[in-house]
């Protein structure tokens, strides 16, 4: 039984398995079918922003091209502005500290032997005292370790004061302070004689000196003379003395240092802006502030940088940062780089007090408004800790800072009377770029010449020489017109600040058959345009007194808004072509496809109706990627003008005209279709009419087309 | 435990069931049979090309005029395949004895018009400026497995019958693959050169769930009933009638019920600008055309069960000499009636063959060749049901084989 269910399972199994293999049959077939239809009116041909329909329906290309535009780009540059500021530690201060020891009538009583037995024993009793002479006191430890440690002086000074406290005068009192390691001496001296209840300084140079915090101080020699009578004995009557050290710069110390500036700068700094220009204000467009900072100073530098004249929203720009201690013997080194984008500058440098209230240079009066400058302030602080720190003379830090790639989106003030020079240059006119040969007549056309100012300066244009060239058939026509050759002065555009945007100073010049030689210019169908030209600004302003551009800024420059050229075109198309052969290209990419590989061989049929009173001849070439013809898709077929007759004097399509375009695409000629990547279409114009006569072409002239495949292919199950 | 037999028993009875009659039913002893065939019929189509067609291959010219001679206004073309184990117990109900089974069967019927035939392997080039005719074309594919089940049990005799038997059944089908296409109105006009097309087309298509169609597939279900009735004279002659798999089937809500009633007018695909043609403008074309005017609609479909309806008559001349007439009738897209007349030749106790020949069904004419083996356990039968087809496939169509072996225990 169960080898039955198996067989019966074998069969269903056989029957499923024969079932389908449909995917490899394949047969040929001979399909046609319509591909695509189409009707095109002259818009379409043209594109909508070249034709323009005109109140009679009559089209008109219509045309712009784009000469010249200048902008703030080429009138403004800004060199790169690097300040450096720096410190050493001869810069830094030590707090300037003193110590006082006093010197008893006691204790130099207990060094006299018999005679100070006597004064001790004097004490409170009227005595007349003999003259002294040769009294020392012993070594005397005085610390200054609350202050530093040691140091080696670059500079500084040490104050001796002797206040006589006894009641005689000291005649004679010569002193030495020595370090108490190694006992070097810091300062000797001898004091002139010191009246009693008087105090007598004494100061001394420490230039080179190495101080240690643990000195010892010494009376050498202390000679007093005899008391003028009796005198009341009092033993602790002393001679004081008062050892202050000053002013001292050391070349390396251990010591604490208090919270000081290491530097405080503020500076105004005039930008590198070139020429007679003067400006008032500027809003940074590009541009970065670049900082860097090095350091060999093994404490932590505080730092900040300030530009009180750059601010947006009111905040002015301000980098706070610090730089960590140096290792000993190494450097530090930072380098930050912070957007300078948006910024609004006040360039009227310490002007810029008054609008602060602050006398920033503290030179203890507001300053006064002047142009180009900006104020910075750079301050760099040690902050004292609870720890002695060493530092040395040859340690410095020091900042550069700096303005990089500044460039302005707009600026206020006098942009000087500079003169701009522009070409030669050349331009491409792409709305000819198509003619190949042959002639068009055209019966008329308007050409203007636009120049727009958006600068808020006055121009003086000088167009010297505009001309149209075709390249391919070498044909030059050089523009003449009287107001084209007259310098053309442009007044400035209007401040937007007042208007919300800007209004262009605009110039228009006609270009028509009448003032110029226009139509001999655009029957060459140039495809080039050639100009050159200068442009003054300011031409009736070469120089001002910053005072006036100050009170009122004469010009403004926006850099999105400048000098325009426009040269443009309208073409009223009423025609009289000639062979006029256009070639263009259009992009082709035929993608090999399981389908498409199983196309034997195709034709196709193009069927037209004409309703343009101009016949065409079309060839069709196939370009490989790099621009060269690899076959043709067909060549010279023939679309007939629409029936034209004359009708009130103009010539008008009466009837479209049906043409048929046959074109084979054998095997051969699908693999190069395959490799296609463009397709160069040349089409040569000839209108239907009397080669003396005019035909206007109007919006409703379409020309319709359809496109049908007859293809011999393999069909392909799946 | 025999209760459960006997309401088990009674429900078989009510729900009349079946088996094709091809054997004798009445017999006392269980038996286990196992079968296959398979038919390809067309008035027109040729062997060799549906060989090319169906088993993959190049069709060439060649191919294509041998069926296009052979073209009428309109063609059919099936296939049919089945293969089912049955097995027959001793009658256990009395005199009723129970059967039970698996089948798998394979349907395909299609109709076409020769302009159909044309223009898809000639294309519609030949029709330029003609109307191709594309009505009544049709579609009708299902593959099933089925379990079977029924009773069977010998009749009275009179003085002038030897055999009489009666069989009910049914069966549960599995649907595993459907399309039913059907095309009522339809016609392809081609402008001369390929300007336009008019092309008018109204009919409906079902399928199953086409995400999934194999073997495992269960996308529907149904329920068909058998019966039969046989009878063996004295005198020889012997007479059966055989309705098989008269019922629905119900698909899945995934099958997919498509409609177009429609006539237009194709130009190609309207574009603004020649100039911006590419690749993928013609990619679009056969898009535009088509899918536009389609209407589908996913839900649960019931269709009716192809059943069979046959009728069977042997005449015997003598001892060693029988002719045989069957009429057959499948309810299945164009199969038309099917008449077979045969004449067998008994060679020995054991063995027979027969020659047969008819005409109907999806292919007309039938010329057939079988022989068969019989013994006291073991009936072979194997044959062509259709053999020109594979002697001269190029000209002839009907392909056709079958196998039968049943063993009595």
């Amino acid at each position: 039984m169960r080898k039955i269910i198996v067989l019966f399972f074998a069969l269903c199994a056989v029957f499923s398995a024969c079932r389908k293999d449909l995917s490899s049959s394949s047969w040929d077939a001979h399909e046609i079918t319509p591909l695509i239809h189409s009707s095109m009116s002259i818009e379409d041909l043209m594109g909508s922003d070249l034709a323009q329909k005109n109140n009679d329906n009559s089209v008109s290309v219509v045309y712009k091209q784009l000469m010249y535009s200048a902008n703030t780009d080429s009138m403004l540059r800004f060199r790169d502005t690097t300040f450096t500021y720096g410190a050493s530690l001869s810069t830094l201060i030590l707090t300037d500290d003193s110590v006082v020891h006093p010197i008893t009538l006691g204790s130099i009583a207990r060094g006299q032997g018999f005679l100070g037995a006597i004064i001790l024993a004097s004490q409170g009793n009227m005595v007349s005292f003999p003259a002294l002479n040769n009294i020392s006191s012993s070594n005397i430890a005085i610390d200054g370790g609350a202050f530093f440690e040691t140091m080696d002086v670059q500079s500084g000074f040490m104050d001796i004061t002797i206040r006589n406290g006894l009641k005689v005068d000291i005649t004679t009192l010569d002193f030495l302070l020595s370090n108490q390691v190694g006992l070097s001496t810091i300062v000797s001296g001898s004091f002139p004689p010191i009246p009693a209840g008087t105090s007598q300084l004494m100061s001394f140079v420490l230039d080179g000196k190495t101080i240690n915090s643990k000195m010892l101080g010494k009376i050498t020699t202390l000679n007093t003379a005899a008391s003028p009578g009796t005198v009341l004995v009092d033993t602790n009557n002393a001679v004081t003395t008062v050892i202050k050290i000053r002013d001292l710069k050391p070349k390396t110390a251990t010591a604490f240092f208090p919270d000081q500036d290491v530097f405080n700068e503020t500076q105004g700094i005039m930008l590198g802006t070139g020429g007679k220009m003067m400006l008032s204000d500027m809003t940074v467009k590009e541009g970065t502030v670049n900082v860097e900072f090095f350091s060999s100073i093994n404490d932590t530098i505080f730092f900040s940088y300030k530009i009180p004249s750059a601010s947006i929203g009111g905040v002015p720009f301000q980098i706070d940062t610090f730089v960590p201690p140096a290792p000993i013997g190494e450097k530090v080194s930072l380098i930050y780089s912070y957007p300078f984008k948006g910024y609004h500058l006040n360039m009227r440098g310490f002007g810029i007090e008054n609008q602060l209230n602050v006398d920033l240079n503290q030179n203890g009066h507001l300053d006064a408004d002047t142009v180009n400058t900006i104020v910075q302030q750079l301050v760099g602080k040690i902050k004292s800790k609870n720890q002695m720190v060493t530092l040395a003379l040859g340690d410095t830090f020091y900042v550069n800072a700096g303005l990089h790639g500044i460039v302005p989106s707009y600026v206020l003030g006098y942009v000087a009377d500079q003169t701009m020079k522009v070409g030669p240059s050349t331009v491409g006119m792409s709305v000819f770029d198509k003619y190949q040969s042959g002639s068009l007549k055209m019966e008329d056309l308007n050409v203007s010449l636009e120049v727009k100012n958006g600068f808020g300066v006055k121009l003086k244009v000088d167009a010297q020489n505009i001309s149209g060239h075709n390249s391919k058939t070498g044909k030059t026509v050089v523009l003449t017109n009287a107001e084209t050759s007259a310098p053309i002065m442009l007044d400035k555009a209007l401040d937007p600040f007042v208007n919300g945007d800007i209004t262009y100073s605009t110039k228009l010049i006609s270009l028509n058959k009448s003032n110029s030689n226009i139509k001999d210019f655009m029957e060459i169908f140039p495809n080039q345009l050639n100009y050159q030209m200068t442009a003054q600004l300011n031409p009736d302003l070469p120089s001002i007194p910053y005072q006036t551009v100050l009170a009122t800024p004469p010009n403004f420059v926006y850099s999105a808004t400048g000098l325009e050229a426009t040269m443009n075109v309208e073409i009223p198309l009423s025609l009289m072509a000639d062979s006029l052969l256009l070639a263009d290209t259009m992009d082709f990419s035929l993608a090999k496809s399981d389908q498409s590989e199983r196309l034997n061989s195709a034709k196709f049929t193009l069927i037209t109706e004409n309703g343009f009173p101009f016949s065409t001849n079309i060839s069709i070439y196939m370009l490989d990627a790099s621009m060269q013809k690899m076959d043709s898709l067909f060549v010279n077929g023939l679309v007939a003008a629409g029936t034209v007759a004359q009708e009130g004097g103009e010539w008008k399509v009466t009837e479209k005209t049906m043409s048929t375009i046959v074109f084979e695409v054998p095997a051969g000629k699908i693999e190069n279709l395959f490799n296609t990547k463009k397709l160069l279409v040349l089409a040569d114009f000839n209108t239907a009419q009397p080669k003396t006569d005019f035909a206007k072409i109007y919006s409703d002239y379409a020309i319709d087309f359809k496109l049908s495949g007859d293809f011999d292919f393999k069909v392909k199950l799946k | 435990m025999m209760r459960i037999n006997k309401v088990l028993s009674l429900g078989l009875l009510l729900a009349t069931a079946t088996n094709q009659m091809a054997q004798d039913s009445s017999a006392t002893k269980a038996r286990i049979e196992l079968s296959g065939n398979y038919a390809i019929n067309s008035n027109a189509i040729t062997a060799k090309f549906y060989e090319h067609f169906y088993y993959g291959g190049f069709i060439d010219n060649e191919l294509k005029d041998q069926v296009a001679h052979r073209l009428s206004a309109n063609n059919s073309f099936g296939v049919e395949a089945e293969s089912k184990v049955l097995y027959f117990s001793e009658p256990i109900i009395g005199q009723w004895s129970v059967y039970a089974g698996l089948g798998y069967s394979v349907d395909l019927g299609t109709q076409f018009t020769r302009d159909l035939f044309n223009v898809v392997f000639y294309g519609n080039a030949a029709y330029a400026n003609k109307t191709a005719d594309l009505s009544e074309t049709q579609v009708k594919y299902l593959e099933s497995q089925s379990l079977h089940f029924g009773l069977s049990r010998a009749l009275k005799t009179d003085s002038s019958t030897a055999k009489k038997s009666i069989q009910f059944g049914f069966n549960v089908v599995k649907g595993q693959n459907w399309y039913d296409i059907k095309v009522d109105k339809g016609s392809l006009f081609t402008e001369q050169n390929g300007a336009f097309l008019d092309i008018v087309l109204k009919g409906n298509s079902y399928h199953s769930d086409n995400t999934r169609s194999d073997l495992a597939a269960f996308n529907g279900v149904g329920l068909g009933l058998n019966f039969a009735y046989k009878v063996e004279k004295k005198n020889g002659i012997q007479y059966s009638v055989e309705l098989a798999n008269l019922g629905l089937m119900q698909w899945g809500a995934h099958s997919v019920h498509s409609s177009v009633d429609t006539s237009f007018h194709f130009e190609g695909l309207a574009i603004n600008n020649i100039f911006t043609i590419s690749d993928s403008t013609f990619n679009n074309i056969s898009v535009a055309g088509a899918s536009d005017h389609l209407k589908s609609e996913t839900k649960s479909q019931t269709m009716v069960l192809p059943f069979t309806i046959r009728g069977k008559y042997l005449y015997p001349l003598n001892a060693n000499n029988y002719l045989t007439a069957e009429l057959n009738y499948k309810y299945w897209a164009n199969y038309i009636p099917k008449l077979m007349l045969s004449y067998g030749y008994r060679l020995s106790t054991l063995w027979s063959v027969e020659l047969s020949g008819g005409y109907g069904g999806y292919g007309q004419m039938h010329a057939g060749l079988a022989a068969k083996y019989s013994a006291a356990h073991v009936q072979l039968s194997a044959g062509a049901s259709d053999f020109l087809g594979f002697v001269a496939p190029s000209s002839f169509s009907n392909q056709g084989a079958f196998v039968m072996a049943s063993y009595v225990f």
